[in-house]
């Protein structure tokens, strides 16, 4: 269906481009939002990942899963956001968290996955998420990261190490409220 | 060879960066520890978990902003063999006429297609802001386009451009220096000689863009030519304060 849908808006036919659009917006963004935590610039970024994917689609292979690929652009664009907001701030990559941001009215009710997610070590954060959804190599974590690639075992671990000690302690918080 | 050690090897092993196979230790642990294989699954969870977390605000709307960008882009492939032509004619034309000795070779300057492309895509990105009224995010491309161009009619949209956000912050100053830099640029008479009306008519897809760059053009040509003045400097702040309350801009 995708596939289909890609060639058709490849063709000029703006419809299936739009199909394609709605089916996979809330999957993109989504993944930006994780990447970005600001809704707007998730948003722009959905955009800009849409446009690269429709100046891109003679590169797309139709034999690996359609949405994969679109999580690698996604995580690629977030990460050129990111490089770029770096630039203009001058702040080192492992400095810009959230937290740089002011928080908007929305973040307040982020549910208790984003949550355990913020409170981890920004380069922890990026490489747990290039893993599973750019479902980068360790190598290529490392170069974006620029640390080795032994490294990179130990970020994803500490993350993942946490985020399960975190998400444990609130369902047990939760159940004893019960 | 602690718990914690062999946690490590089974996060390697749900990236596929480790095999098994090669960790026969790993295998023999995960069959007696109850704790290990527990954390093995649960890190599992909290893959799936955070691949299918969903986003906490109602679904963006920018379907129709985008099918507008597509339609754009591809409007401009079209053109492309067209222009693929005429610069495989003039480079041919310049050829001829180098072999028959009426010009110097030192003195032409061929476009290369590399010079072109990273306008085209910031013109593209400013076209999307443009839409989205957003005047901040647009105004580093702009700058960047005055910075690194020498293009003397994208040069001049983009002081427009540049010129038009800044009146809209109500930064007036900055809005003259702005035009006042490109009319030293030009040599103040330049602006009669940029032909807008066959820059918009090769630049169909930004239009939106253009024209309202060129309606502040020509608005703001009298200013143009006096901005290096400095005397006038407070009248023009005036007319550019008066021409922004008559929703010029």
């Amino acid at each position: 269906m995708d596939e289909w849908l890609i060639k058709r808006a490849r063709s000029g036919d703006q419809e299936a481009f739009s199909m394609l659009v709605l089916r996979h917006q809330m999957f993109v963004v989504n993944i930006c939002y994780q990447f970005l935590r600001v809704r707007e610039d998730a948003e722009d970024t959905t955009q800009e990942v849409f446009i690269k994917l429709y100046r891109n689609s003679s590169q797309y292979q139709a034999q690996g899963k359609f949405r994969s690929y679109l999580a690698k652009i996604a995580t690629n664009e977030c990460l050129n956001r990111l490089r770029r907001e770096k630039k203009m701030k001058t702040v080192r990559l492992e400095e810009y968290t959230h937290a740089n941001v002011p928080p908007t009215k929305e973040e307040n009710i982020s549910p208790k996955l984003q949550e355990a997610l913020d409170q981890l070590p920004t380069r922890q954060r990026l490489a747990f998420l290039m893993k599973i959804h750019g479902k980068a190599c360790y190598e290529s974590i490392a170069s974006e990261l620029e640390c080795p690639v032994s490294a990179v075992g130990s970020l994803i671990f500490r993350a993942r190490q946490t985020l399960q000690r975190k998400l444990k302690s609130s369902s047990e918080e939760q159940e004893a409220s019960q | 060879m602690s718990c914690e050690l062999y946690q490590q090897q089974l996060s390697l092993l749900l990236d596929n960066e480790l095999n098994i196979q090669d960790f026969p230790d790993l295998n023999k642990h995960l069959e007696q520890c109850s704790l290990c294989t527990k954390m093995y699954n649960d890190f599992q969870d909290i893959d799936e978990e955070y691949q299918k977390c969903s986003y906490p605000f109602p679904a963006p709307d920018i379907t129709g902003q985008l099918v507008k960008c597509v339609a754009v882009s591809h409007s401009k492939r079209n053109m492309l063999p067209l222009i693929a032509a005429i610069f495989l004619a003039f480079v041919f034309g310049v050829l001829l006429t180098i072999a028959y000795g009426k010009v110097n070779s030192d003195t032409i300057y061929v476009v290369q297609p590399s010079d072109l492309e990273p306008n085209i895509d910031i013109i593209d990105q400013l076209v999307l802001y443009q839409q989205q009224k957003k005047w901040q995010k647009a105004k580093p491309l702009l700058k960047t386009l005055i910075r690194e161009n020498e293009d003397s009619q994208i040069l001049a949209i983009a002081s427009f451009y540049l010129a038009q956000v800044y009146v809209q912050e109500k930064k007036f100053s900055h809005a003259i220096k702005v035009l006042s830099d490109f009319s030293k640029f030009t040599e103040l008479n330049m602006i009669d000689q940029v032909d807008y009306n066959s820059f918009v008519s090769e630049h169909s897809d930004s239009t939106i863009f253009i024209k309202d760059a060129l309606t502040l053009a020509k608005k703001l040509q009298s200013l143009v030519k006096y901005a290096e003045d400095k005397k006038l400097i407070k009248e023009q702040i005036k007319l550019l304060e008066l021409l922004s309350k008559g929703k010029i801009f």
